[in-house]
């Protein structure tokens, strides 16, 4: 199992959806920590647990760049299959980031 | 009133005995006791009694169950306030400051906890009938976020008219609720 605490390793304000608009986007979280993670979890046939606790709070515009970024390189199933999301400050949240998954991989079709 | 219908009872009884004591209008007064019919009037007295404190114990108990769930709402429907009212203010600056951003993120994360714990504690009360209604809400609530906090968000508010239309639904959902709990038996 892997881990990836968004707060920890990569900002506890986590920023917009594009590099272009501002720091810590979820374009740069997908790029740099989320997909190379979770390539490594698939080559290794385990789950990654993404901790979302910590943060300030989250954006729609972050979540679906780096959430429903990663289901638009590689399919839903695959996806929610691999990940495991995990938040106490917000127990809600898993739901919403899948629902975000399955509408980006569901448009990119 | 019921003590004034009580009292008007109790004078009208009291005067009947008094003129069938007097032997008025044809009346007669047997003072003979049957000991079948005093126990009977106990039975029915107590059964009333008992009737009545049950009944008023789970009034009582339904109406603070409805207070705690009215009062919970009205928690949610602060943090939504406080949300929309944060992001009204960046719509006129044109821009969002970072802790405008914080507070915006913050009341949104606020107001989704807030729906469940609305909605556990509707399951643990004596209206979870109305459980039923919670699904519409989050799905309310994520359709308010999503208005809220997309794209251009955090670099500039979205279309104040979309927040709008998706707050004014949510609303909507929590005020019918409400009306659905006070009324609920």
């Amino acid at each position: 199992m892997l881990e990836l605490s968004i707060a920890k390793e990569f900002s506890d304000a986590p920023g917009p959806r594009s590099r272009e608009e501002g720091d810590f986007s979820g374009e740069l979280f997908l790029e740099t920590l989320l997909r190379p993670r979770f390539e490594e979890a698939l080559r290794g046939n385990i789950k990654l647990v993404v901790d979302l606790d910590g943060a300030e709070g989250y954006a729609t515009s972050f979540l679906e760049a780096a959430f429903g970024g990663l289901a638009r390189l590689y399919d839903a199933d695959t996806v929610l299959r691999t990940l495991h999301l995990k938040s106490d400050d917000e127990p809600h949240l898993p739901d919403e980031i899948k629902k975000y998954i399955l509408e980006a991989s569901a448009a990119h079709k | 009133m019921i003590f004034l219908i009580m009292l008007i009872v109790i004078v009208v009884s009291s005067l009947v005995i008094w003129a069938a004591h007097a032997c008025l209008w044809g009346m007669t007064l047997n003072t003979e006791i049957k000991p079948l019919e005093v126990l009977s009037l106990a039975v029915t007295m107590a059964i009333a009694f008992l009737l009545q404190d049950y009944l008023t114990n789970k009034t009582s108990d339904l109406r603070s169950e409805k207070d705690l769930l009215i009062g919970n709402i009205n928690d949610l429907v602060a943090f939504l306030k406080n949300c929309r009212d944060t992001l009204e203010g960046c719509d006129s600056s044109g821009k969002i400051l970072k802790s405008e951003k914080r507070q915006i993120v913050q009341s949104l994360r606020r107001a989704s906890n807030a729906v469940g714990h609305l909605e556990s504690t509707l399951n643990m009360s004596q209206c979870k009938t109305l459980s039923t209604e919670m699904k519409s809400i989050r799905d309310a609530c994520l359709r308010y976020k999503i208005a809220a906090t997309s794209y251009p968000f955090p670099t500039r508010p979205t279309p104040l008219a979309l927040q709008d239309r998706a707050i004014g639904e949510l609303l909507l959902s929590l005020q019918s609720l409400m009306f659905k709990i006070n009324k609920h038996h």
